[in-house]
């Protein structure tokens, strides 16, 4: 747009570059052969004769899965190039989805993959990206920028019941009116100090210290409100500085393996975290966690240790991280001349250094490896002993003749 | 000219378009849909051939449908247990539990294909009896076994009219309700006296590694006693013994063993190239190389081993294998020949079932406990007068009962068959025979595909 005439002659516009896409695609990383009936040779015969199952029933009324997709995005330089920037929109709405819930398993055959007719699944994002040159001068140059972008996500519409399609093992869920893959977990309150069991929310908000899975409610989500970062560079002669940090705001990391950890070394052996170790010993406490237990069937209501899943394990997942931190130096070309090399660089890096969060279960930052592609998509921020991001310290020397 | 290229042209791409199309809408490799699957009798035998090892995957009797009855039972230590095993043991099974849920499925993949099979009998011929036969007694053994697990036991209701499980008599994708106790017991005994009519009473290598009439007769004889109708499970089960085609083995290690016992009455073969069953089996119990999760209270082994002439009590345990646990040895084999129903089931099903009908019934019921008995203890020495009352029968049939079906999941559905039929709680753990978590929970997908789908109601046990 910057060089169009009505543009051209403002001045403190450089660039102005404005661009929008339209379009409807489908789903290709869907597996083949969904159409039809899936018979399938035996490979071990039985008693000596051939054997031949059926491994599914075919879905003949299977069609496209439907992404439609808005983007809408303005670049821009100004102030003599010293801003620039990008400010973007999106707005993907996937409908007809396909997927392999709900049907009765009394049927006798798995599930199958169908259009869900009702479905309609809203991606939203706005994502503004800046950068600001402060100073540009052969000896110093400083820089600050940063990003921010707000991505939105709900389920527009949805015809099965809220534990039809769940993320895996990972009680997240899909519901109507609600972002994709939230939390339905039954809500802890706290501990009751009289006898440090622990107390509960019904679904009516009613406190009762009986565990049960209908008590279970919509809480938290897996996606965070905010995701961003911010930067600064600066040189200096021979010296470069550059920091970079990265930010979450809101959302929600359940952490499913705390469930596990707090009963500790009792039947499964796992090991015990240090902060559960604010849990009620005697008549009195006042404490975040309830009194120990080997098992946790002694919660009254609970059936088993798996089914421990409740809002007590639910964190806050804003973080805050020094992603990146660089400090080098370079030889000046006269030096360099004399010891007849072309360059020569020292420089010391680190990479997540600092990070700033309430959450209690290590690494915020939650990278995990789900197998199943449902459970990527539903269940990103559910921790199971996800491995810590690395946190690395670089010294280097650059050497170039 | 012209219009010649103009009209080849224009066939060529008609030609085009429809083979691309034909190349294009097929199976991927290896996949064969119905049309290219069934289509001769043998296919449909190859496909009833298949659910065979369904009857025996892991999920259902090659090991979860007795890990399932005996996590109920009370002859074992639930401190070990975790997750769906503990929830099952401590009879508070919850809506979710991939255990229970693929054994519930594996039950329903059983009935689905069985129904394939009736569905599909226009491909039969020659073997059109053995291929009905067989299906209908798969359908009745899968619907006995689930309804023995989801719904409370025949006899909870005077006329039964409690909630069962789910009928399903052809394969469709629409929610089914539950049925009653009632009906689906009505559907169980038409589908095994259907077998019964149309199933051979040998088979073609003489091994009852197939389906015979003698099969569908002691499943018969097993559902008459389980509902208490000792008339019934006297005639079923006096006429598979008196067919002598099956012998007591005479000691006890060739009950699960590589074809050596001669009392399996339907058998899956274990097959070194082929299908190998009860891997799930092994896994739950096998003793002689770690410790498994199944370890006996001290309470039942002291039962177990209180005649010290038991000979079962080498035969089938151990507190040596895993210094400080009372394990079972049964299952030690690395692979077995698994029966599904055995001659000895039979010949106590007729003692009970003799004594409590009474009349000539008792003579052939003392008789059966004896045998029974001497085998056990190596002698005589406990054997029954032959004036011994039916009240004495009865008893010795149940302790017998439990000792020989130890590990062969028996016991619950014991407790719960006695529970029936006098009110009397036997159960260990101190449970009454019908409360309501004494039953598995049906999966939570059962109820999201239909929200009026009945749930059990959870909890009320010890």
């Amino acid at each position: 747009m910057s060089e169009e005439d009505f543009i051209k002659n403002i001045k403190f516009i450089n660039f102005l570059k404005l661009r929008a896409s339209f379009g409807i695609v489908g789903n290709a990383s869907i597996g083949s052969g969904n159409y039809y009936d899936n018979y399938r040779q035996g490979g071990t015969s039985y008693n000596g004769n051939p054997t031949l199952y059926l491994n599914n029933i075919g879905n003949p009324d299977l069609g496209w899965e439907q992404l439609q997709n808005v983007d809408v995005a303005v670049e821009f330089a100004l102030f003599g190039s010293k801003l620039t920037g990008e400010l973007a929109y999106y707005n993907k709405q996937t409908t007809s989805t396909i997927l392999s819930p709900g049907l009765s398993p009394s049927t006798g055959v798995p599930n199958i993959n169908r259009n869900l007719s009702e479905s309609r699944v809203l991606n939203e994002g706005l994502e503004l990206s800046l950068n600001y040159r402060i100073i540009s001068k052969p000896t110093i140059k400083w820089s600050v920028g940063g990003n921010i972008s707000r991505n939105y996500n709900e389920v527009l519409g949805w015809e099965l019941g809220p534990d039809a399609v769940s993320g895996g093992t990972n009680d997240t869920r899909v519901v109507k009116g609600l972002p994709l893959g939230v939390n339905y977990l039954v809500r802890y309150y706290g501990v009751d100090p009289a006898d440090g069991l622990p107390i509960w929310l019904d679904k009516a908000g009613k406190q009762t210290k009986t565990f049960s899975l209908d008590h279970r409610v919509f809480a938290g989500s897996v996606m965070p409100d905010y995701i961003g970062g911010f930067n600064t560079a600066a040189e200096y002669k021979g010296f470069d500085l550059s920091v970079l940090f990265t930010y979450v705001i809101g959302g929600n990391i359940y952490d499913n393996s705390g469930k596990y950890q707090f009963m500790g070394v009792s039947k499964k052996n796992w090991n015990f975290r240090e902060d559960f170790y604010d849990r009620w010993t005697k008549p009195g406490d006042v404490a975040r966690y309830p009194r120990l237990t080997t098992d946790a069937t002694n919660y009254p209501g609970l059936p088993s240790e798996d089914q421990f899943n409740s809002t007590m394990f639910l964190h806050d997942a804003s973080y805050l991280r020094l992603r990146e931190l660089s400090l080098g130096y370079s030889l000046s070309r006269t030096t360099l001349d004399k010891l007849k090399i072309r360059s020569l660089k020292f420089y010391l890096s680190g990479s997540n250094l600092l990070t700033f969060t309430k959450y209690p279960g290590g690494d915020p930052e939650i990278t995990r490896d789900f197998e199943n592609p449902q459970d990527r998509n539903l269940s990103p921020n559910v921790t199971y002993l996800t491995a810590p991001t690395q946190k690395t310290f670089v010294f280097g020397i650059n050497l170039g003749f | 000219m012209k219009q010649f290229i103009k009209i080849t042209l224009l066939a060529l791409l008609v030609f085009n378009i429809s083979s691309c199309k034909k190349f294009l809408e097929r199976p991927p490799e290896g996949q064969l849909n119905e049309e290219q699957a069934l289509k001769t009798e043998a296919d449909l035998q190859a496909f009833s051939n298949g659910i065979y090892t369904l009857l025996a995957d892991a999920a259902f009797y090659g090991g979860r449908l007795q890990i399932m009855n005996e996590l109920l039972g009370d002859q074992y230590r639930g401190e070990f247990f975790t997750g769906d095993y503990s929830e099952i043991y401590k009879r508070q099974n919850s809506i979710f539990g991939g255990t229970r849920d693929g054994f519930y499925s594996k039950g329903y993949e059983i009935i689905a294909r069985a129904n394939k099979v009736l569905a599909r009998l226009d491909l039969a011929t020659s073997q059109r009896n053995l291929i009905e036969g067989e299906a209908k007694l798969f359908r009745g053994i899968a619907n006995f076994e689930l309804v023995r697990l989801f719904a409370q036991p025949w006899g909870y209701s005077a006329d039964n009219s409690h909630l069962g499980i789910p009928l399903r008599t052809a394969l469709d994708l629409t929610s089914q309700p539950r049925s009653t106790v009632a009906q689906v017991y009505t559907q169980i005994i038409a589908d095994l006296s259907s077998a019964d009519a149309l199933l051979p009473d040998v088979t073609t290598n003489g091994k009852f590694y197939s389906a015979t009439k003698w099969a569908a007769k002691a499943f018969l004889a097993k559902v008459y006693f389980q509902q208490n109708d000792f008339v019934n499970a006297y005639k079923f089960a006096n006429e598979v013994i008196a067919s002598n085609k099956f012998t007591m083995d005479a000691g006890f290690s060739n009950r699960f063993s590589l074809g050596l016992s001669n009392e399996g009455i339907l058998v899956i073969a274990d097959d070194v190239n082929g299908f190998r069953p009860a891997g799930e089996l092994r896994g739950a119990f096998k003793s002689d190389a770690g410790l498994p999760n199944f370890r006996f209270t001290d309470q039942y082994y002291a039962i177990a081993t209180a005649r010290a002439s038991d000979l079962r009590k080498a035969a089938w345990y151990s507190t040596t294998l895993q210094a400080g646990f009372n394990l079972l040895t049964k299952y030690n084999l690395n692979n077995f020949a698994l029966p599904i129903v055995h001659l000895t089931e039979m010949k106590l099903i007729r003692a009970e079932a003799g004594a409590e009908t009474g009349g000539s019934n008792l003579a052939v019921a003392i008789g059966d406990i004896n045998q029974v008995m001497t085998r056990a203890y190596g002698s005589t020495a406990f054997n029954l007068p032959l004036n011994a009352s039916a009240a004495a029968v009865i008893a010795a049939a149940r302790t017998e009962r439990e000792l020989e079906l130890v590990g062969e999941g028996n016991r619950t559905q014991e407790i719960k068959r006695i529970g029936a039929r006098s009110g009397t709680n036997v159960d260990r753990r101190g449970s009454l025979w019908n409360c309501n978590g004494f039953i598995l929970q049906f999966p939570k997908a059962e109820n999201d595909a239909n929200t009026a789908f009945i749930m059990n109601i959870e909890g009320g046990c010890f």
